[in-house]
């Protein structure tokens, strides 16, 4: 909040101080159950855990696993229609945007980056899913 | 008057060049893997892996000449293009170059020394990679230096004066060269109708053809002879003929290409070894610096499983390159050592030999890695991981690292305490020689999980079935919870307690594990039952197996057999039913039953 119209557009989002129906109660319970049940993980790229004295990209490997969820491209379900087709996408954006060595299958789960993090992701077990997960597609590319 | 002939080799050659190139350097695995078999009519190739191909090429040229060196052969193929070039205007002039010096006898000898090289190092050992022509092509298209030196020089030459590897060195040529002079119908000039206009003798790109004064006709030596029958297109007589010629004339000495050995050797060295550069990945701004592990020098080489020997990989391969272009996860890559030159070898700093992959023996033309199945690869060993202590994060720094044991497809290494520090123990017998645990650890600069090679592949020991199951038992007597026997043979022993390690098999580099297996374990309730079904099991023997467990099985069509049947499962001080079970007692379907039992 920099300027006083910040300040006013968040209050006013509170305002009037009138209690939420039931209606808007449920649609709140509905959207929680969403985000709940979303695959991403609570990462908000805060660098904190970084860097990993073993050189992972810790948050660029759960962002791209973010994105992925957050677009509904994640390819967890093979016999969706573009399962093959998001696999292919995800392994391609994955080895783009992150130097081999510091993909989740370096992780050697020392553990260091945990005291850091401020949403208490256990990162190394992370690390040890998006890893097992993607080696999974790697092995299922290469048959294709 | 063109031939028809003609016509179609020079189709079915263009056709071969070009799928020969594509295959080398163009297209994504799931195409090239349909042209890889190409690979497999080349003629040494074939002769060492005793394929079809070798027989039909021998029958072929024993009836009509040197065939293969205008259609099959890459290296050919290519020295076409430069020879076609070279007539182009520019080049033309430099074709006409005279002074050349009679060199039919040196010729003959150094094809004949080539041929016995060639043949020496394949019996001593050596392999046939050096002088063998698709080899030779494949190692052009695919590594820069060979393309710089050797590859340039070929096509030079070719440029200049046509065939001259084919004609001098390439120990193919002479052994289909020499089998071409009993073929019937090889290329003869009818005297009848030759009018000595030496159009056919100007246009040889082989140099084979002499012509006598007018009448006498002239010679075509099938020992040089590629049949590309572009002088039976030239000839304006048609007296070039595979049958009916009249008055062979004895073959003269046919006029020398122009090259002396010496110029031909100083030519093929001229160019300049190009440095590869290596480069380190370095980021800045928040990441550590990290470098790719060194790769240990070996003591002998390492083979991909396939190869049986080292023995017989150095006796069979060609050097050509096609199952380094082929690996997925870029662990081939040509050795540079002068005993096993140019044929691919193991590293692990880009990937480990995964187990689900058999690409590199698929597609090997020659033999020198037999094709298998998955299931023969799981149990082949081809060599085992050794532990540095000096190098280990673990008990050099106690770093709570991971990585070695947590890779390891087969599960082959434990980590035991000493002191405090958590050191892994590699199992030998159940290593396999993956290079996962190289490839993952992070100690610099040299990982300190390294593969060991065996000179001769071992596999893993078969036996029978009620043998196999009797070992397995004894397996879970000493303390294993959980033993998967794949093709009579066990594939791995887990151990753990509760339903974690099936869960564990589960997953990742493990996760083909339970297919089409014979899981034994100690104690088979319907949680454990759920997961040998989700894990795709054919088999099951539980030392105790409960009445849901047994019926969950059968509904799924999975044989179970076990030490005693029981009702139920009891928890572990028998003061009631197992929770595992009691947690999936409402459920039916297994993958419900896993995904609960996951969480």
């Amino acid at each position: 909040m920099t300027y006083k119209e910040h300040l006013e557009e968040n209050v006013a989002t509170l305002s009037p101080l009138v209690p939420l129906s039931q209606k808007e109660l449920d649609t709140l319970e509905e959207a929680a159950v969403l985000m709940l049940a979303n695959k991403t993980i609570p990462c908000n790229l805060c660098q904190y855990c970084m860097p990993c004295p073993y050189g992972i990209d810790i948050p660029g490997v759960f962002d791209c696993w973010n994105r992925a969820c957050t677009e509904d491209r994640l390819p967890d379900d093979p016999g969706a229609k573009d399962y093959a087709a998001n696999r292919r996408k995800f392994l391609a954006a994955y080895d783009a945007a992150i130097a081999p060595l510091r993909q989740a299958e370096h992780c050697i789960g020392c553990g260091r980056c945990n005291h850091h993090c401020p949403q208490r992701i256990d990162i190394p077990a992370r690390m040890e899913e998006i890893d097992n997960t993607v080696a999974n597609w790697r092995k299922e590319e290469r048959h294709v | 008057m063109k031939s028809l002939t003609m016509w179609l080799r020079r189709l079915v050659a263009l056709a071969m060049l070009a799928a020969f190139i594509t295959l080398f350097t163009f297209l994504p695995w799931h195409l090239a893997k349909h042209l890889a078999p190409l690979a497999k009519v080349q003629f040494v190739p074939a002769v060492l892996a005793m394929g079809a191909a070798a027989a039909a090429i021998l029958v072929a040229t024993v009836l009509a000449g040197r065939w293969y060196c205008s259609v099959l052969c890459p290296l050919g193929l290519l020295q076409d293009v430069a020879w076609r070039l070279g007539g182009a205007k520019p080049f033309a002039a430099l074709r006409k170059a005279k002074g050349f010096i009679k060199a039919k006898k040196a010729q003959l000898a150094i094809r004949l020394a080539a041929l016995l090289v060639f043949i020496a190092s394949g019996v001593a050992g050596l392999g046939y990679a050096w002088l063998e022509p698709y080899g030779i092509f494949g190692r052009v298209m695919t590594l820069p230096l060979f393309a710089c030196t050797l590859g340039l020089a070929i096509f030079v030459f070719a440029l200049w004066q046509g065939r001259v590897w084919c004609n001098w060195i390439c120990p193919v040529g002479t052994l289909l060269g020499f089998l071409s002079r009993l073929a019937p119908l090889k290329l003869k000039i009818d005297s009848s109708k030759c009018i000595a206009c030496r159009k056919c003798e100007r246009g040889c790109r082989a140099a084979a053809i002499e012509i006598k004064p007018h009448g006498q006709g002239g010679a075509i030596d099938a020992t040089k002879c590629v049949q590309c029958l572009d002088c039976t297109a030239a000839c304006p007589k048609a007296a070039i003929v595979r049958i009916g010629a009249k008055s062979e004339v004895a073959a003269a000495e046919p006029e020398p290409q122009g090259m002396t050995r010496r110029s031909f050797l100083i030519g093929a060295t001229a160019t300049a070894l190009a440095a590869n550069a290596t480069d380190e990945k370095t980021v800045d701004g928040g990441f550590a610096e990290v470098s790719m592990p060194g790769i240990d020098v070996r003591e002998s080489a390492l083979k991909p499983a396939g190869a049986h020997s080292l023995k017989n990989f150095a006796s069979k391969c060609v050097g050509c390159q096609l199952c380094v272009r082929a690996c997925p996860n870029h662990v081939l890559r040509p050795s540079m050592r002068l005993d096993d030159f140019m044929q691919p070898e193991m590293a692990f700093d880009k990937g480990f030999c995964t187990p689900d992959c058999t690409r590199c023996s698929q597609v090997c033309p020659a033999g020198a890695i037999e094709p298998l199945t998955v299931e023969e690869k799981a149990t082949t060993h081809i060599g085992t991981a050794v532990w540095h202590k000096d190098r280990c994060l673990a008990a050099t720094e106690g770093v709570n690292c991971r990585a070695c044991y947590r890779h390891c497809p087969v599960h082959a290494i434990k980590r035991i305490d000493v002191d405090g520090a958590k050191i892994p123990v590699v199992d030998p017998i159940a290593c396999v020689g993956c290079g996962a645990c190289e490839h993952v650890c992070p100690a610099r600069p040299m990982p300190a999980m390294t593969v060991k090679p065996l000179e001769r592949h071992r596999e893993t020991r078969r036996s029978g079935e009620a043998d196999v199951l009797a070992e397995a038992r004894f397996l879970l007597k000493s303390g294993k919870a959980c033993v998967v026997i794949k093709n009579g043979v066990i594939v791995h022993a887990a151990e753990g307690r509760g339903i974690k390690p099936l869960l564990d098999m589960l997953d990742g580099s493990t996760a083909d594990l339970f297919k089409d297996a014979w899981v034994v374990d100690k104690v088979i309730g319907r949680a454990a039952a759920a997961v040998c079904i989700v894990g795709g099991a054919k088999r099951v023997f539980g030392e105790i197996v409960s009445e849901g467990g047994k019926a969950l099985l059968e509904k799924h069509s999975i044989e179970v057999a076990a030490g005693e049947f029981v009702p139920a499962i009891f928890n572990r001080d028998r003061s009631g039913s197992c929770p595992l079970d009691g947690r999936v007692q409402d459920l039916d379907n297994p993958r419900e039953m896993v995904e609960r039992l996951r969480s």
